[in-house]
């Protein structure tokens, strides 16, 4: 176990503020929007408060598996100028206190999804908490420059959760937004990756842009960018979803593709030569958010 | 976790350790009282329709004059 010897005595005492930063707080607004929209766009209705309660279930075990991921790493993470300020390489906390904090909430959110909603979509939230932490963080993040492909995976379970919730089951249009959000993953973070790709390095974390350079890289984004399109299409075409959703689906495909082309064709070193994969970076994040928030306006809008 | 070293600590760092430990406790507090009102939100509505086909029930039965009969599955 990772334990903080360099911590000075006040710090050791940590604050509400250390735990909260253990969630990741912004990686967990994806999650809890992905997950609503999941909820939204299923059939069926919920109380409002069990509602509440499922997203509050989702965005508690997102944060947890964050706080094991912070307890794992707290070694890389030192290293890291991105990661160095969290609680664990800052000193701020005792790792102990971390890796309990994280399984309190794992098992408590789970539990209180099986309670209060269905154990369907609690089966679902473990499997989310154990992927993220034993397959992705542990097992395969340090060993395979693929590693962003299976995070891609634990970041997208989040979607059958909500889905879940609602009906307690998982049908095709679940797992296709699944898949949306596992095939987005890589060009997002190769993105990122590539103009950040000297804080990996240092690292040692078996990053794409570190283990096969950039060129690898920038084909690595384009293909995944054109096995997303379809598969954001393919609700449209199956007649799943209305053509408010494939109009926006088909509309943000384009740009989507035009940009992952720049990026292809780009062929710079140095971080600052690297505008089209910052943004493709920026753009993905709208994207996922823009395409959810269509999957919502055709349920809600829409006959 | 608390150091034992604590005896050769500066007035200052005894003053930050204990603002450190009071808005921790605040914050268990809230996360606290949270929990209560979610578990009373959640009871209430899994069991309250449950609680009050019951209690029209027995008004219903009451109102007959006869014994309440036992409750439906």
């Amino acid at each position: 176990m990772r334990q903080s010897t360099a911590s000075p005595p006040v710090t050791a005492f940590a604050e509400w503020r250390d735990y909260f930063a253990l969630l990741k707080p912004r990686v967990m607004t994806l999650v809890v929007f992905t997950a609503f929209c999941a909820m939204i766009a299923a059939p069926g209705t919920l109380h409002p408060f069990i509602a509440f309660t499922g997203i509050l279930c989702i965005a508690v075990a997102a944060g947890a598996s964050g706080a094991l991921n912070q307890w794992y790493e707290a070694d890389i993470d030192a290293l890291m100028k991105r990661t160095a300020k969290r609680p664990l390489p800052a000193g701020k906390m005792a790792a102990g206190e971390a890796l309990a904090f994280g399984i309190a909430l794992s098992v408590g959110s789970v539990a209180i999804m099986g309670v209060a909603l269905n154990w369907v979509a609690a089966f679902w939230l473990a499997v989310s908490v154990l992927f993220y932490v034993l397959v992705y963080t542990v097992w395969l993040k340090r060993r395979t420059p693929q590693n962003i492909v299976i995070g891609g995976a634990a970041g997208a379970f989040p979607v059958i959760c909500g889905w879940a919730a609602v009906t307690g089951d998982t049908p095709l249009l679940a797992w296709i937004l699944f898949g949306i959000i596992f095939l987005w993953t890589p060009p997002h973070f190769w993105a990122l990756a590539l103009f950040m790709e000297a804080d990996y390095s240092k690292a040692g974390v078996p990053m794409l842009p570190v283990t096969h350079g950039l060129r690898h890289t920038r084909i690595q984004i384009l293909l995944y960018s054109l096995l997303l399109v379809p598969v954001t299409i393919a609700p449209a075409v199956l007649g799943l979803t209305g053509w408010a959703y494939g109009g926006t689906a088909v509309t943000l495909g384009i740009i989507f593709i035009a940009l992952a082309i720049k990026v292809w064709r780009n062929t710079a070193t140095l971080a600052a030569d690297m505008a089209p994969e910052k943004q493709l970076f920026k753009f993905s994040l709208l994207y996922l958010a823009c395409l959810f928030g269509a999957l919502v306006a055709d349920r809600l809008l829409l006959p | 976790m608390i150091p034992d070293t604590t005896a050769s600590w500066t007035p200052a760092e005894r003053a930050a350790f204990a603002r450190r430990r009071q808005s921790r406790n605040l914050a268990i507090g809230l996360v606290l009282g949270a929990l209560v009102v979610l578990f009373f939100g959640i009871s209430m509505v899994k069991m309250g329709p449950g609680i009050a086909r019951n209690q029209a029930r027995a008004a219903a039965a009451a109102d007959a004059g006869k014994p309440m009969a036992p409750a439906q599955p």
